[in-house]
Parts: structure tokens; sequence; C-alpha cells
């Protein structure tokens, strides 16, 4: 089968898995009288867009999530990424704080919320930041460490015998040898982000997707907003995801399938 | 300091466990020699090597480079590993230059010397390939015109045509030739292939098997460049072949 007829398949099937999804949420809205169908939900869209939640346009509680989820991504970026190569290149630091770490590591992120709104409060972005921090970072930390740790002893070896130092060695050789591993360690992390901006919405927000979640609880069920969320949620974490997967495409365009 | 050895291996002994690799190995290497190490597989030969790049430490003596203890960063050294060491993430290019950034060389003389280098290991055409995208003969290619691309003192290669078809091996054998001729550097090629020591070096060094000592030095005289047929070539190769097989 050539290279395209077979690409026209793969996307065939995924059009067909999504029919397929379509279609059994409408058998399950069709036998269940309070689940709303996907045409309800378009449907609750639109009205959402006509009635604003609390005032605020839909676009303004997207928005609040997106940004919440983008400034703890790179703080968590910043210092999961840090702590990983520390772990990785010190192993006095390894074997003091590997312990903690792994203690901590387990942790649901949403077991901090009631500290965190305690110490910071409901009202201040602040607990919400270091909510989804939390749930991200740990992903970064672990898969930073790995790709450091297990860089090939043979790229090392060529290194030293050609004069790197440890600085060298490091910028040259094991973080670019771990750009893949850290990314990976990204898209795991966001996708706990994702989980965590919703539930701190739900906890603790007067916008956001996690809370026009919550409001879809509030008096009689309102399934189809609930629907609205969700797919809000899956819309952004995709368009977040790709644009992820394009920089990891400039940053590592060594592991292009299509570089063969 | 004119007659100071490039090399000096001074009673090196290398154990792991209870296992004696290296068994008070000593030897003298002239600066612009090119000297081939040969001995039956597994003999000890890259872990003689390790000893030299520093990868690994001697259990007793000593490894001199121009008189002080060898150090990759002190001296003007470069290895080629039997694998190939090309890094993925970076293009040919810049896997020849990998090494002279490292060295912080001005700019203009790091493209003169990639391109210079490229084209003696006939890859210009492939500079913006990745190694993925590459054979491991075309890989091992662009490792040692990476060691060449620094002129290098001292240059140690391991085994580095052991997944090369024979063609290219001849090939690559004269290239190395031409770069060491070039470059004036000193080599130190380790191989198990007879022919190979004898078409390439000045002097072999033959190894025991385990525990590991120098069985003899041969001084090859055959004039560059050599022909396998010639007799002389074959009485050499010969000669050292027997040697081996006497164990």
């Amino acid at each position: 089968m050539s290279k395209i007829k077979k690409e026209v398949l793969y996307y065939g099937l995924s059009v067909l898995a999504v029919i397929l999804v379509l279609a059994g949420w409408w058998a399950a809205a069709a036998a269940n009288e309070n689940l709303a169908s996907p045409a309800d939900t378009v449907e609750r869209f639109f009205r959402l867009v006509e009635n604003p939640i609390m005032g605020k346009p839909i676009y303004v509680h997207v928005l609040a999530s997106v940004r919440r989820i983008l400034v703890a991504f790179v703080a968590a970026s910043i210092v999961g990424v840090g702590l990983g190569v520390c772990f990785g290149i010190f192993p006095t630091f390894r074997r003091m704080f590997w312990p903690v770490f792994a203690i901590l590591r387990p942790v649901p992120p949403l077991a901090w919320i009631p500290i965190v709104i305690l110490w910071f409060g409901v009202v201040e972005d602040t607990s919400k930041y270091i909510i989804i921090f939390i749930g991200i970072v740990m992903a970064i930390v672990i898969n930073t460490y790995a790709g450091i740790s297990e860089t090939d002893p043979l790229y090392l070896n060529a290194g030293k015998v050609l004069g790197a130092n440890k600085w060298q060695t490091l910028l040259h050789i094991t973080l670019p040898n771990s750009i893949p591993a850290i990314f990976a360690g990204m898209k795991t992390g966001l996708s706990t982000g994702w989980m965590s901006v919703v539930a701190a919405e739900m906890i603790a927000a007067k916008e956001g997707i996690g809370f026009l979640i919550n409001m879809s609880m509030k008096t009689t069920p309102d399934t189809a907003l609930d629907f609205v969320g969700i797919v809000l949620v899956a819309l952004c974490s995709s368009v977040v995801s790709l644009i992820l997967t394009v920089i990891e495409r400039k940053l590592c365009p060594w592991l292009r399938l299509d570089v063969k | 300091m004119g007659k100071q050895p490039k090399v000096s291996a001074q009673h090196l002994t290398k154990k792991f466990g209870d296992l004696l690799v290296l068994d008070d190995v000593s030897f003298d290497i002239k600066k612009g020699e090119f000297v081939c190490i040969v001995g039956p597989t597994g003999c000890g030969k890259t872990t003689f090597l390790n000893l030299l790049v520093k990868l690994i430490e001697p259990t007793s003596g000593r490894v001199l480079i121009d008189g002080v203890p060898a150090d990759p960063r002190k001296h003007n050294m470069s290895c080629v590993f039997q694998e190939p060491s090309t890094f993925p993430w970076l293009t040919v290019e810049d896997n020849i230059k990998f090494n002279l950034q490292i060295k912080k060389m001005d700019k203009q003389e790091i493209q003169r010397r990639t391109d210079h280098i490229l084209e003696m290991i006939g890859m210009t055409e492939q500079r913006k390939a990745y190694p993925g995208q590459l054979s491991v003969s075309a890989e091992q290619r662009i490792v040692i015109g990476r060691s060449f691309a620094m002129y290098p003192d001292l240059l140690l290669m391991d085994e580095p045509y052991g997944q090369m078809d024979i063609k290219l091996r001849y090939y690559l054998e004269d290239a190395v030739l031409d770069l060491w001729r070039e470059t004036e550097s000193t080599v130190i090629f380790i191989t198990h292939n007879i022919e190979e020591a004898v078409y390439l070096s000045q002097r072999c060094l033959v190894m025991t098997p385990k525990p590991t000592t120098i069985k003899a030095s041969i001084d090859n005289p055959l004039p560059y460049p050599r022909n396998v047929s010639d007799p002389e070539f074959i009485k050499l190769r010969e000669q050292i072949t027997d040697m081996i097989k006497w164990w």
C-alpha cells in the first residue's frame, strides 16, 4: 500500500472513531433523559455565548483557564527541568532530596487544595497556580532526570575524549539528548495540569472552565453545560499539546519520522 | 625534550575484581608515529585504550603523554571507538564541528577545517543530514572526520572499520593515512586484522591473550603506499600472524 493511501486510511479511521464516540454519546443521551446529547451541548454553547454566566463572556472563562495553565506550565517547566538536571548530575543533591521527592510524588495535586487555599486564600489566583504547578512539575522532574541519567555512555565517553568539561558535556550532550524525554514529561504534566486547573476552579474561582463545570451542578443539573466544559477542556488541551508538539519537532528535527 | 616519547605506558596493570586484564604493560610511542596494536579478540586491547583516554583508571602504573599524566582535557587528543559515537541530534557538519567549537576556535577556521574534512571523508553532499539517516559505516566516517578535524597530536582508534565493507575499509585506510601525514598526528590504531595493521603502521605491538602483556614490537619498514600483494608485505603479515597463532 502506498504511503498516501496509508495516510488516507489512517485519517479515515480517526474520523470513524470520532463518529463512533458521538454515536455512543447520542445513544446514551437517548436512553437517559437527564443526559444532554451532542445537539443539546451545541445548543447550550450558543446559549452560553448569548447569556454569559456571571456577566463574563465564554472566552473570558476559557482564557482564564488557559492563562492559569500556561503560567503554571512555564514555572513548572523551569523548576522541573532545573530539579531534574540537578538530580541527574549532582549525586549528593540526589541522595539528599530524592527521598523527599519520592515521598511527595505520589500525592495527588488535589490533596494540596485545602492547605494551599488556607494559605493563599480562595479568591487569589496564586492558590490555583500553585495547585496546577504541583500537578505539572512532578512529571517534568521525573522525565528530565530519566533523560539525563540514561544518556548513552557512548556519547558521554565521546565528549570526554574530545575534551568536553562537565558543563560542556551538560550543555552539548546530556541536555540535547534529554530533550525528547523532557517534552514527554511536559506532555504528561500538561494532562495532570488540566485536571488540576478544572479541580481548582471548581472549588475556588469566579471564572474559568472548571467554574463553568461547577455551575452545571448548581440547582438543577445542567449536563449540557458540563459537556460544554468537557469539550472546551479537550479542545484547549489538544491545542496546547499541538503547540508543544510543533515546538518539539522544531527542536528535535532528528526525531521526525520523515527524516529517513 | 626532543627524544621524549609522545606516549609512555609505564608498568600498566588493570584488574577487574580478580580478573587480571593487563599485566605490567610498558612501552613508548614516538611523536608522529603510526603504531598498530594487534592481538586476539578479547585480549584487552580496548581496556588498554580506555586507560589511555582516562575512561578508566589503572590498578597500578601510569600513562604519560608528553611526559605528563594523560588527560583528554589537557592534551589535544581524540578517539574513535568501535561503535560510531556520532551525536544523533547534530547534523553531519555539526558533528565535525563539535570539538572545534568546544575548543572555542575561530569561526572561519572551524568552517574551513569542516569543509576540508567533509571533502576528505566524501560527505560534502550529506553535510546537512542527520546520522540517523545514514548507514553505520557513514557514521563511522563522520567520527573519523570529527577526530581529525582538531588536528590531534594523538589519535586513538579502536577497530574503527569493524562494521564496514572491504571496499570502504580500503578507502578509509588510505584516508586515515592521508590525514595522518597532513596533521602529523601520533596514531595508535587497535585492530585484530593483521593485514590492516601491516598496511597502516610503522610499528606493530603484538599483545598476548589475558593477562595481556606486550609480546613483541615489530618495526614495519615498508614504504608507503603499500601493496598487499607485495612479497615483503605478505612476509611481514605472516610473521605477525604466526606469532599470534603460536598461542
